[in-house]
């Protein structure tokens, strides 16, 4: 089930009804039926992996309690590691078999040795490396003694399942999920007015750019070889609109459904296209994944702390594994490490965080200079997109060589139409509301009421008028 | 909650009429009301309008034809005319059984034929039906049948295209010209529905024929009522599939449950193979017959029909 889909246009507010009007009164009733309906959404791909859903949560459970009653340092580390160990055992097996089988192969056949590897025929369960990071942030926390565990085990399975997050994120932490999932929720006007708000957006961003976006990018990677570097170009800025408009869409719409049912999800995007450094886009671009891998991998790993050449070796790693985290192919982790050599010049001249807050904060324009500084972060992020979108190495190579070569320099041949007057309305959207959790947090908070519901009256009609009329799904759900 | 509950049920009608009232500016300033999702297309080449503007009600028809672009492009009323019939054509392009239904609903009262040939084409079951829906709502009345089809598709440009054309039915905006009778790729409107094609030279399409039928059941569900309404007025109903090159049929078992599902619901008449797959002369593409083609498809199947008893009426 999609969250831009019909089906889900009819399943939320019937959650919504039973959640805030059938079962409000029982705690554990509203928490089971939550988790029902988390189960059903997820049934809507295929109910098979109901029980890989089911069993990691259990695996999980189980463990944060064996951890916590562990009598000694070695005992709690034997179950982390098993818990760990099968957690990344199964996502290994869906999601990263057949490619460590291809690349040995590979190998192989460098040296001369031909070889047929055995290929798995499966289909990645949807949500696997999201709802893994679940279980495995809750066992280390136990593990580290940040949070006791759960006992009720429904609590804990809609922590791992909550359908606003269960497909593609945000990673939430127990210490922030749990005890929101553990205590009455008690409905409040202004927060159920942001969700909506929250969630028209994010169906923009998702129906209107990505979708719109991702027509036009499809036609020119499909044929780098056919276009010049002026268009070239143009599809990879595409892409990043796309792939930013897909993915934060999702999240604002997971944000807001939350929200809806007096849920506070931790935020995923900060803007990140208004970043004046790259250590700044990393800090604004899928915030819930990062900081994954700040707590539970580069901090563990020393951090900054142990030494330049140490630091140097955990920006890759935690680059490398970021990428490979994305998917099972060189791509994904060539375009980490793109990141980690753009990453490295801060971090060796200890500018890595100079730009902590929001850009031009207070005021309505950039200065030249902050102007210049996005523009250039902003190419180089669309660079290492070529990467991410390519089907192959060779095929990314292409690509990159044909955006500097001899050519016409304007884009030729694809004709954006209504984009071009929809994504600068978007940047300017998001501009003015970068200062806010989502672009439109207080838009048109000062304006009379008829002026501000007609406002928000006009994005519906923008996604109606403008959606995609294939369904295309979100990116990261392949992930 | 309940201030919570009001406001949004305020702000769904807010919206709503927000939304009617931006696609009506949106389809005004816009050329001839398209734009991404609202495709009002008056006057199509498919010549719809023109077709709807046609029906003479001063007296019955004989023989009302349905169909696809099949249909309008080949059954010529010039050629039934000659055979002592008067014909008319209510062919739509792409049409499927759902748009069939509507066009039925409204003209079949006006026509009042005693006999109705159904093009069929197998394909035109397996398709949803936006294009040709889009084509029915741009160019014919609006009303609960239209808007039944037009919610069945699901689609948002036919939705968005629907409320387009309510307000311009409304307001008096839909009597605009249905085009010319001669368009620009040599097509002539001929009265009595048909669409001569002047352009004669033939392009090949596809070469390998169809193996698989997989009808959608609300198109069935149509097909059925269809069939239905035509009997309720007391006209017989005869099935036909025109002429195709062989990249355009059914074969094999498909076509063979094709030809047991029409059989079992009227008298079928599959003619795509009356033509030799070298009689590029008389097709202009995989689909479509030069007159040359229509003149001996329609001599042909009048003298079938009369043969079989179906014109003795």
């Amino acid at each position: 089930m999609l969250f831009d889909s019909l089906d889900f246009a009819l399943f939320f507010p019937l959650v919504f009804v039973l959640y805030w009007f059938v079962t409000k009164r029982s705690l554990r009733v509203q928490n089971i039926m939550l988790l029902a309906a988390s189960y059903y959404f997820y049934a809507c791909w295929d109910w098979r992996f109901l029980f890989l859903l089911a069993f990691s949560t259990a695996l999980d459970h189980v463990s944060g309690l064996l951890i916590h009653a562990g009598r000694t340092k070695a005992r709690k580390r034997t179950w982390l590691i098993i818990s760990v160990g099968i957690n990344l055992g199964f996502l290994g097996l869906f999601k990263y078999y057949n490619f460590f089988a291809e690349s040995f192969a590979d190998l192989m056949g460098v040296f001369g040795l031909a070889m047929d590897p055995v290929l798995l025929s499966v289909v990645l369960p949807v949500g696997i490396s999201f709802y893994t990071f679940h279980g495995l942030s809750y066992v280390f926390d136990v593990y580290n003694e940040r949070i006791k565990p759960v006992r009720n085990v429904v609590d804990y399975a809609l922590f791992v399942g909550f359908f606003p997050l269960l497909v593609a994120g945000p990673i939430e932490r127990a210490t922030h999920l749990l005890p929101q999932l553990q205590k009455p929720r008690t409905f409040r006007r202004e927060q159920a007015v942001s969700g909506l708000r929250q969630l028209l957006w994010g169906l923009f961003k998702k129906m209107v750019i990505a979708d719109g976006c991702g027509v036009l990018v499809n036609g020119i990677f499909a044929d780098p070889a056919a276009h010049g570097p002026g268009t070239l170009a143009l599809g990879a800025v595409l892409f990043a609109f796309q792939i930013y408009g897909d993915f934060s869409g999702y999240s604002d719409i997971a944000l807001g459904t939350a929200r809806l049912l007096g849920i506070e999800l931790l935020q995923n995007f900060s803007f990140p296209y208004f970043s004046r450094d790259i250590a700044e886009f990393w800090r604004r671009w899928h915030i819930s994944l990062s900081s994954w891998f700040r707590d539970y991998l580069y901090i563990p790993l020393g951090g900054s702390r142990q030494g330049r050449w140490k630091s140097v070796r955990n920006i890759f790693i935690i680059f490398l594994v970021s990428g490979f985290w994305h998917g099972a192919d060189w791509t994904f982790i060539a375009w980490g490490a793109l990141h980690a050599v753009y990453f490295l010049p801060l971090l060796l001249m200890g500018r890595n965080r100079d730009n902590l807050r929001v850009v031009a904060e207070g005021r309505l324009l950039p200065t030249a200079r902050e102007a210049l500084r996005m523009t250039v972060t902003f190419a180089l992020v669309c660079v290492a997109w070529v990467l991410f979108r390519a089907e192959s190495m060779a095929a990314a190579g292409d690509y990159l060589l044909g955006m500097v070569s001899a050519g016409p320099a304007a884009p030729t041949a694809v004709d954006i139409g209504p984009l071009a007057l929809l994504l600068p309305f978007f940047m300017v959207v998001e501009w003015c509301g970068r200062e806010q959790r989502f672009a439109t947090e207080v838009m048109g908070d000062r304006w009379p009421r008829p002026v501000r519901w007609g406002a928000y009256a006009s994005i519906v009609f923008l996604i109606g008028m403008f959606m995609g009329t294939e369904q295309i799904p979100f990116i990261y759900f392949q992930f | 909650m309940r201030r919570f509950l009001i406001d949004l049920l305020k702000w769904t009608v807010l919206a709503a009429a927000v939304y009617v009232v931006l696609l009506v500016v949106a389809g005004s300033v816009s050329r001839a009301g398209q734009g991404r999702n609202l495709q009002y297309i008056r006057g199509s080449d498919e010549m719809l309008l023109h077709r709807v503007r046609d029906i003479d009600t001063s007296a019955r028809y004989d023989v009302l034809v349905i169909g696809s672009s099949h249909a309008y492009r080949g059954f010529d009323p010039r050629i039934f005319q000659r055979h002592g019939l008067r014909m008319f054509n209510l062919g739509s392009g792409a049409q499927t059984p759902a748009q069939a239904r509507v066009l039925l609903h409204h003209h079949l009262h006006r026509i009042r034929p005693r006999l109705v040939l159904m093009e069929m084409y197998p394909h035109a079951f397996a398709q949803s039906g936006i294009e040709p829906a889009l084509d029915v709502i741009s160019n014919d009345r609006v009303d609960l049948a239209t808007v039944r089809m037009a919610l069945g598709t699901r689609h948002v440009t036919v939705l968005n295209t629907l409320v387009y054309a309510l307000f311009r039915q409304v307001l008096g905006g839909g009597d605009m010209d249905a085009g010319p009778l001669v368009r620009a790729n040599g097509d002539r409107y001929i009265s009595g529905g048909y669409v001569q094609r002047g352009d004669t030279t033939y392009r090949p399409g596809r070469t390998t024929p169809y193996t698989a039928w997989e009808p959608l059941p609300a198109q069935q569900r149509h097909f059925a009522a269809n069939v239905a309404a035509v009997r309720a007025a007391g006209a017989d109903v005869v099935l036909v599939h025109t002429p195709v090159m062989p990249g355009n049929r059914l074969i094999g078992p498909a076509h063979d449950a094709f030809t047991a599902y029409c059989t079992a619901i009227a008298p079928y008449y599959d003619m795509s193979d009356l033509f030799a797959p070298g009689d590029t002369a008389l097709f202009y593409d995989g689909h479509h017959l030069t007159q040359r083609g229509v003149e001996r498809f329609n001599t042909e199947l009048v003298r079938r029909l009369g043969a079989d008893g179906h014109l003795a009426r």
